[in-house]
């Protein structure tokens, strides 16, 4: 018994002096949020993400979809205070301020200057990645503003020749105007203007605001500038024209009016090219009329390098290595309608001979030239909440110098 | 004795335990965090005194807010326990299909919230059925006048099937000699409401007016799906104000403190409530 009992026991001690098995090691699983929509697109990158793990021994990369937008923050400021953030974070670039100030996100400015990742990036993209002299963040995807429109609208109108002033804009969308059934109110209307206070008026309005000569100031946007006034008082003409159509409230993206034929022009993006596609509903894209430059603003995502170990952080800049690609930015490119990030993945022949099947999206590239950044700063949404407020009261009918007058008051960082 | 008083407490200590962690604790980290400005985390926050409550009071914002949440309120509470009352009273009357109207007007209580606030704001669209219906291009949602009227609808809307199941319940209770008796005496219908019905459905309507003002004060869903608390702020009420500085603005302290207003407020209301109880 004696003898039985010590055998046992020297087994047990046996087996757990065994070394591992190489095979049996578990990779190192980091997590990525995001908030990646429509679900299509979010298989799309699950199924991306899966190719990357597939060639990775040693790491494996989970992504979690954690909501929209607005629902993310709280999570993500939970899970900072918590000590317990993801590896890495999909998010707009406007968070990057918030991000600094929490200490919740590592600097990737040596990492992108080394071979050759900053200088493969599309330049526009700059601005909303840099905060403080240092690059926060890797963009993921891109996008930017144009006008979709209604051929078959226009053509009913009599339309040839597309507007690239405002002045022509205001012109095409009173030819778009009509009352078909002669009640006395138009059916349908020139161009939807976003109404609201929200991140999505700012956004539609901002590249007005560009186009008339609008400039950055200190992480700010100036409200008392002849560029603010002007872009306020032209959508506000074009409303006194009876030419634009407000949308619901905090609803200027939605779509309906422009497929149901109720406006010939909107405001919006690439990510709406699929979408739109399968409507069946003629449309096609212009760039957004100028006023004193050419001007759209910076959509998209960038990724951050949320601050854990530094371990976890080596092995996520593998992954950002792997998002910075051609592989993934062509894929991406190509099954979701996003621009590519990367200046090679552009110039990619696969990429180009999507781009020869979808010239659509030509448009949106052409206008990464003249496309503008959105202050990152940690007060961006104070400053949008001020900027949405004073288009919103310009647009319900408040001269824009009282508006940017009482806004100024409001916000004097926006003055 | 002892024993006995030292089980209940044992007992108990796994439920207050519960209520402590996930309902008290809350609210005394809330008050705290409305002493504090920043960020929720040790590096951005710091105790900053009254600011928080000061800077409430003088903003305009809040003022507004404070009036929008008042008309908000009165505006709902009153027809949403009105309508229901004369609805109760009207199906207690024995008439034909009595159940049906009950499941009909119970209907839109199971209805999530969110779920009904979008069913309205494809009903009011500028150029949408209610419109088209009428004649009119009113933009319900998009005007200042008409956006909080819009949002009233839907909550009134909301509340009345379950404020009505609530009368039905009370007026069973009412005891039928009574109706009887006052026949007797020559009562006619308005008197046998005002004198018969009101007075045994006094302890109900106080049960009503309470759960459908704390309701009503606590209401976020319509806001957030229909209107955003535009235009011009107009419809930004009290808990929609409290999410929209929290976590648009990320001001927490401040939000925090108007949180801790909007606490004040319906404790308040509670405590005024239950003494006309008694």
């Amino acid at each position: 018994m004696k003898r039985l009992l010590i055998s046992l026991l020297l087994s047990i001690l046996l087996l757990g002096c065994q070394g591992a098995n190489s095979s049996d090691i578990t990779p190192l699983t980091l997590t990525l949020w995001h908030g990646i929509n429509p679900p299509t697109n979010r298989v799309i990158f699950e199924e991306l993400v899966a190719q990357f793990n597939a060639q990775q021994t040693d790491i494996k990369v989970q992504p979690i979809y954690v909501g929209q937008a607005d629902q993310q923050f709280p999570k993500i400021l939970t899970a900072i205070v918590g000590n317990s953030p993801p590896d890495l974070l999909w998010f707009d670039s406007l968070l990057t301020g918030r991000l600094v100030d929490l200490q919740g996100i590592v600097p990737l400015t040596d990492w992108l200057n080394q071979g050759g990742r900053l200088a493969n990036l599309d330049p526009s993209l700059l601005p909303g990645m840099t905060l403080e002299g240092e690059l926060w963040s890797v963009p993921f995807t891109t996008s930017n503003l144009g006008i979709f429109y209604r051929p078959d609208l226009f053509a009913a109108a009599g339309i040839t020749q597309l507007p690239r002033t405002w002045e022509e804009l205001a012109q095409v969308a009173q030819k778009l105007t009509r009352d078909g059934d002669g009640d006395g109110r138009p059916d349908q209307y020139g161009l939807l203007l976003p109404l609201g206070k929200g991140e999505w008026t700012v956004f539609s309005w901002l590249p007005f605001w560009f186009s008339a000569g609008g400039e950055v100031v200190n992480g700010t946007v100036p409200l008392l500038t002849e560029a603010s006034l002007s872009a306020l008082q032209f959508w506000q003409k074009l409303l006194h024209m009876g030419v634009a159509l407000l949308s619901a409230p905090e609803r200027g993206y939605e779509q309906e009016g422009f497929i149901q034929g109720r406006v010939a022009m909107q405001i919006t993006g690439p990510w709406t090219l699929g979408y739109l596609s399968q409507t069946g509903v003629p449309f096609s894209v212009m760039p957004i009329p100028q006023a004193v430059r050419p001007a759209t603003i910076v959509g998209g995502a960038n990724v951050f390098l949320m601050r854990t170990d530094s371990r976890r952080q080596q092995a996520a800049l593998r992954f950002l290595d792997y998002i910075l690609g051609d592989e993934f930015q062509v894929a991406w490119a190509r099954q979701t309608g996003a621009l590519p990030v990367t200046l090679s993945a552009r110039q990619n022949p696969e990429y180009q001979a999507f781009l020869a099947d979808h010239p659509l999206l030509q448009v949106f590239l052409t206008q990464t030239q003249v496309a503008y950044s959105r202050p990152n700063g940690a007060d961006y949404n104070r400053l949008s909440n001020c900027l949405g407020r004073t288009i919103e009261a310009t647009l319900l009918g408040q001269t824009p110098e009282r508006a940017v007058a009482q806004n100024r008051q409001r916000c004097p960082a926006a003055s | 004795m002892n024993l006995s008083r030292w089980l209940t407490g044992l007992m108990l200590f796994p439920a207050l335990v519960i209520l402590g962690l996930f309902s008290f604790w809350p609210m005394v980290y809330l008050l705290g965090l409305s002493f504090t400005q920043g960020t929720l985390t040790r590096l951005g926050s710091h105790w900053v005194g009254l600011e928080n409550y000061f800077r409430l009071f003088t903003d305009t914002d809040f003022w507004q807010v404070l009036i929008n949440t008042s008309v908000f309120t009165v505006g709902t509470v009153i027809p949403a326990v009105l309508i229901p009352l004369v609805l109760a009273v009207l199906l207690n009357q024995g008439i034909w299909g009595q159940g049906l109207w009950r499941l009909l007007y119970f209907l839109p209580s199971i209805i999530s919230l969110v779920a009904a606030g979008l069913a309205f704001r494809w009903l009011l669209q500028t150029q949408g059925p209610l419109n088209q219906l009428l004649g009119i291009s009113t933009a319900w949602l998009s005007e200042p006048g008409t956006a909080m009227f819009a949002l009233i609808i839907v909550s009134v809307w909301h509340q009345i099937g379950f404020n009505l199941v609530v009368f039905l319940a009370g007026l069973q209770t009412i005891p039928s000699t009574q109706y009887e008796a006052a026949c007797l005496d020559g009562a006619n219908a308005w008197q046998r409401f005002w004198y018969v019905t009101i007075p045994g459905l006094r302890p109900t309507l106080i049960l009503v007016v309470i759960t459908t003002t704390l309701f009503t004060l606590r209401s976020f869903e319509p806001v957030y799906v229909m209107t955003g608390g535009g235009p011009l702020n107009r419809t930004n009420i009290l808990v929609y104000y409290v999410y929209d500085q929290a976590f648009n603005q990320f001001d927490l302290g401040y939000a925090a403190a108007a949180a801790v207003v909007l606490f004040a407020l319906v404790f308040g209301l509670l405590i005024w409530r239950l003494q006309n109880l008694r």
